[in-house]
This record gives C-alpha cells, sequence and structure tokens, in this order.
C-alpha cells in the first residue's frame, strides 16, 4: 500500500498533465506543506504558511457575510501568475499555480476532481 | 589510534562524532571500537547521516575512510558539496563502485579502487588491508548493497570481519543501510551485531509528513537511550537539521513578534499594513544543529478569528510581552488561549526590557502569574536609535539566542 505522502504526489503528477498547471502543492489547514511539485527555488514553507492564511481569512470573511456553505476557493491573481487553492477536506488544502492565459474551467473542473480525491486519502 | 593534536600540539585521543544536533548529545559521540548501524526504510534516504558524520569528522582532524559501492566517488564528493561538506586532506574513499560500471577511475592518494568489486576475496582483503593505515572512522557507504550484490550471510561475515578491524586499531564504523525487506532473521542478526542502531524512517502523523530518527539502541549508554523519535530535515546546503515543524509567536499588539521572527531568521516574510502584522509572519530559524518554522500572529483582536488556524499543529510557544505595558498582560494570557496551545512548552520573551518604565523580570513573572519553571527572557533592541515604527526591530542576538536554546531544549 502506497504511502499517503505517496498517493498525494500522483494526483499532483497526474494534475500536472493538464496544460497550464504549473506548479501545486497540498498543504494543511494550518499551514504546513505535505507535498508540493514546486520549482527549486520557491519556499514551500513560506508559500504554504500564506496560502493557508489567505483561505483562513477568506472563509472568515466569507462567513462574516452570512454566507451558508463553506467556502469553495480562493482565487489570487497577477498578470503572470495565478493562484488557486481549493479546500480538500477539513485538514487539507490543494493549491495549484497555472498561466492566467489557459483554459481555466477545465483547470477548475480538474483541480476540484482532485480536491475531492485528497479529501479521500487524508480520511484513510 | 585516534590522533588528534591539540592546540598545544599535545596528542590526545579524542572519539568521532556525529555532528548531528541530539544524536551527539544523547550518545556523546561514537567511542573507539564501536560500530554503528544507520538504518533506513526504502522512502527516506540515509547517505545525507554519512556525509554529516564525515564532515564533522574530517573537520575535527580524524581520518576517515568510506568504503563506496552506491556510487562513483566524484559524485559522491560533488553530493557531498552540495550539502556544503568540502572534503578535504583527511578523507579517503575505497571505491568499489567504479569497477562495476567499467568506468576506469584514477587512483589518487585519497582514492584507491577496488579492480574487480564482483570478486568477494578482493574486496575482502583490500578493505581489511585499509583498515590498518589508523583510520579513526570508517564509513560502510551502503552495506544493503554489499548484501545485495553477494548476499546476506556474506555481509554479515564480513562485517564480523571489520569489526574485529575496528577493535584491534581502535577505530570506529558507521553502517549505512537500507532495509529494502531482508528476511527478518537476517536483518536481526546485523542489528544484535553492531553496538549502536540508529533507525531513520518516514512518519505521516495528521498533516505532519516528514522524516524522524530514533535511537534503537546503544550499548555505550547506561539504560535505554531516552532519545524518541525526533523529526529532521536535510537541507541543501546545511544537512541533518532537528526538524520543528511549526512554533507559534504571539503576544499583545506590537510586543515585538514580527521583531522576534525577523531577527530570528534569515528569510522572515510578514503580511503587514502601516507596521502592524495582519495575518501572519513567517520564518525559518536554523540554530545549533536546529531548523524550526515560526508563525507568528497579529496581535490586534479584530484578528482574533485566525488565532486558531495559526495555533493549531505548533509543539512550542514564544510569548512575546513588552516590558514596559503590564496592562497588556491579561491579553497575553488570553491570546495562549485563543490560539489553543495553553499548556505547550512556552519562553515568555519581556522585550524592550531597556526601555524607561520597563517593568524587572520578577515583576513580569508576578503579573503573569508564571509557574518557576518557565523560562523568562529579557531581549532588548540592537540599536534604539534605529527603532522604525513601521518596520521589524532588529534584536540583540544575546536574548534572541537565550530563548531558542530554551525553547528547543523543552521541545527534544
Amino acid at each position: 500500500m502506497a504511502t499517503k505522502s505517496e498517493q498525494l504526489k500522483s494526483v499532483l503528477q497526474r494534475l500536472s498533465t493538464v496544460g497550464g498547471i504549473k506548479a501545486s502543492a497540498v498543504i494543511s489547514s494550518n499551514g504546513l506543506p505535505m507535498v508540493s511539485l514546486m520549482p527549486e527555488d520557491v519556499d514551500p514553507n513560506t508559500f504554504a504558511a500564506m496560502l493557508a492564511s489567505m483561505v483562513g481569512s477568506a472563509e472568515t470573511a466569507i462567513k462574516s457575510l452570512g454566507a451558508k456553505n463553506t467556502l469553495e476557493r480562493v482565487v489570487a491573481e497577477s498578470k503572470d501568475i495565478r493562484v488557486v487553492a481549493v479546500q480538500a477536506g477539513e485538514d487539507a488544502i490543494l493549491t495549484i499555480m497555472i498561466d492566467p492565459n489557459t483554459n481555466y474551467g477545465l483547470i477548475l473542473l480538474e483541480s476540484s476532481k482532485a480536491s475531492t480525491e485528497i479529501a479521500g486519502i487524508m480520511k484513510q | 589510534m585516534v590522533e588528534y593534536k591539540g592546540l598545544d600540539g599535545t596528542e590526545e585521543d579524542i572519539d568521532p562524532y556525529f555532528g548531528i544536533a541530539k544524536l551527539d548529545e544523547q550518545l556523546k559521540g561514537i567511542p573507539e571500537k564501536k560500530m554503528v548501524l544507520i538504518s533506513a526504510s526504502p522512502s527516506v534516504g540515509n547517505e545525507v547521516f554519512g556525509y554529516q558524520i564525515i564532515h564533522k569528522n574530517i573537520n575535527s582532524g580524524v581520518k576517515v575512510l568510506v568504503f563506496l559501492n552506491r556510487t562513483s566517488p566524484q559524485s559522491y564528493l560533488t553530493d557531498m558539496k552540495d550539502y556544503d561538506f568540502p572534503a578535504n586532506d583527511n578523507l579517503f574513499i575505497l571505491d568499489a563502485y567504479s569497477g562495476i560500471t567499467g568506468i576506469k577511475s584514477n587512483e589518487t592518494d585519497h582514492i584507491k579502487v577496488i579492480d574487480n568489486p564482483y570478486d568477494k576475496e578482493e574486496v575482502k582483503s583490500k578493505v581489511l588491508e585499509a583498515l590498518n593505515h589508523g583510520y579513526g572512522l570508517i564509513v560502510i557507504d551502503s552495506f544493503s548493497l554489499l548484501a545485495d550484490f553477494f548476499d546476506f550471510s556474506f555481509a554479515i561475515s564480513f562485517m564480523d570481519e571489520i569489526k574485529k578491524a575496528v577493535i584491534s586499531n581502535n577505530s570506529a564504523a558507521v553502517l549505512l543501510f537500507t532495509d529494502w525487506g531482508y528476511e527478518k532473521e537476517n536483518v536481526d542478526k546485523l542489528l544484535s551485531n553492531v553496538n549502536s542502531t540508529i533507525e531513520v524512517k518516514g512518519i505521516e502523523k495528521r498533516v505532519i509528513f516528514g522524516q524522524y530518527f530514533a535511537v534503537l539502541k546503544c550499548d555505550w549508554i547506561e539504560g535505554t537511550p531516552a532519545l524518541a523519535s525526533v523529526l529532521f530535515k536535510a537541507i541543501k546546503p546545511g544537512g541533518i537539521k532537528v526538524y520543528f515543524p511549526k512554533i507559534l509567536v504571539t503576544g499583545p499588539t506590537d510586543a515585538g513578534k514580527s521583531s522576534f521572527i525577523h531577527s530570528a531568521s534569515k528569510d522572515a516574510v510578514s503580511v503587514d499594513k502601516l507596521g502592524g502584522t495582519i495575518a501572519l509572519d513567517h520564518g525559518s530559524v536554523d540554530f545549533r544543529g536546529y531548523r524550526a518554522d515560526l508563525f507568528g500572529t497579529p496581535g490586534q483582536e479584530r484578528f482574533d478569528p485566525l488565532l486558531k488556524m495559526l495555533g493549531e499543529e505548533a509543539i512550542g510557544v514564544f510569548l512575546i510581552v513588552d516590558s514596559t505595558k503590564p496592562e497588556q498582560f491579561p491579553r497575553a494570557v488570553e491570546m495562549l488561549r485563543k490560539t489553543e496551545t495553553y499548556g505547550l512548552p512556552v519562553v515568555v520573551i519581556a522585550n524592550k526590557a531597556d526601555l524607561k518604565g520597563a517593568l524587572k523580570s520578577d515583576e513580569i513573572r508576578e503579573k503573569l502569574h508564571l509557574d518557576s519553571a518557565i523560562t523568562l527572557i529579557s531581549t532588548v533592541a540592537e540599536d534604539l536609535s534605529k527603532v522604525d515604527p513601521n518596520e521589524p526591530t532588529k534584536l540583540k542576538s544575546e536574548g534572541i539566542n537565550e530563548a531558542l536554546s530554551a525553547l528547543f531544549k523543552q521541545l527534544t
């Protein structure tokens, strides 16, 4: 039986074959990196801490507006990079870094499929 | 005989050391005549342990011989260098790899070649002959490949002979071993033949995905060694560091949380607007063989909804207070509760201890109702004239170091 990190890694590897996805990582909701497929010059520790706090803040913000459902995703955009963070169960967040000039709809679909898988792996 | 010329030129015996935090503290190095097995599971590399042990010893004057069948001497040395462990004149390699690949390796004063690594007798006689040349430490990288190449019982009998030579030459040995699922009987025999076994494994506990080492046995320390599993990270450059994935830094507004994190780490980042942290600070600390990721909370009440997430999975806390503002102390204690870290190992940092109106340590203890077992450390700005209210202030390293070492001691 593959370890959890091997299973998570294989989910990320499959995602990386989707056009436009440049990097991806699974981080914990409290800001620790778990597995990542990232360029070597990115510090996954800082990235995970910042992304998790974005998701945490967004969750609080959206709740304070009266949202009845849980937060689905947070998107941050610049001209050259778009980062999407998708909640994957209670403990984990899937984050992907994409090229903004690609098929965004397909990527969202694939990432939400992947997040369901990740949630399942985390529950094992 | 391990020869070491001290500063005054006298020769004295010293034992080889691991050069790895926690291991040296607990095992007091590797005594003469002893053999240590570093046993890893396949998902975790143990070669960096070898590099770091070699690096530590060649730099303290110990002559080290590496029996190498895992890779070529050139790539071995390059890999070591990537971890910032350059070789020196004390390092010797016995190359049992190049002969397999058919690539001719050039012998030098420091690299000797076993021409036919398929020949048990040549391997054996060359290794045993080499051991007579006054090495303080022998590193076998790797023992499992030796067992794969010939067979496990040969590897064990060979190890017995190495052990005899190590004992008669007063040197020590480190064997790197990866357990690829060998028969338990064989592995048990191997374990019972060495003086100490250090296990290196992966860990997946809730959201902590990492690697740890643990001392399974050590016959030169009385009783069972008190070393439970220690999380580590192999960092390039830098090598093996005992690792704390999350330490919380919290405390009231403007106490100096960001200043503490920025002063303690080289690469800290903050999310701040107008001089106050609004989401979090994050920094990685490298300190005397330890590595820790610090997570700093905002201090203002309106960010309290974030505190729980920041506190989760933390294993220790730095609580920062402003020595001149006792009226904020109840808020400090409240923050421990809100981050749900109350009861974790904590070191209290009384910052701004040199400012006018700063309370004395005893007074702070009393007002915070601190148990006498809790460490309280005072910190001050490096240069008061450079304090800018919109930037984290650089704090004097004495206080920072004292605080780091106090908390790290409690955490392992």
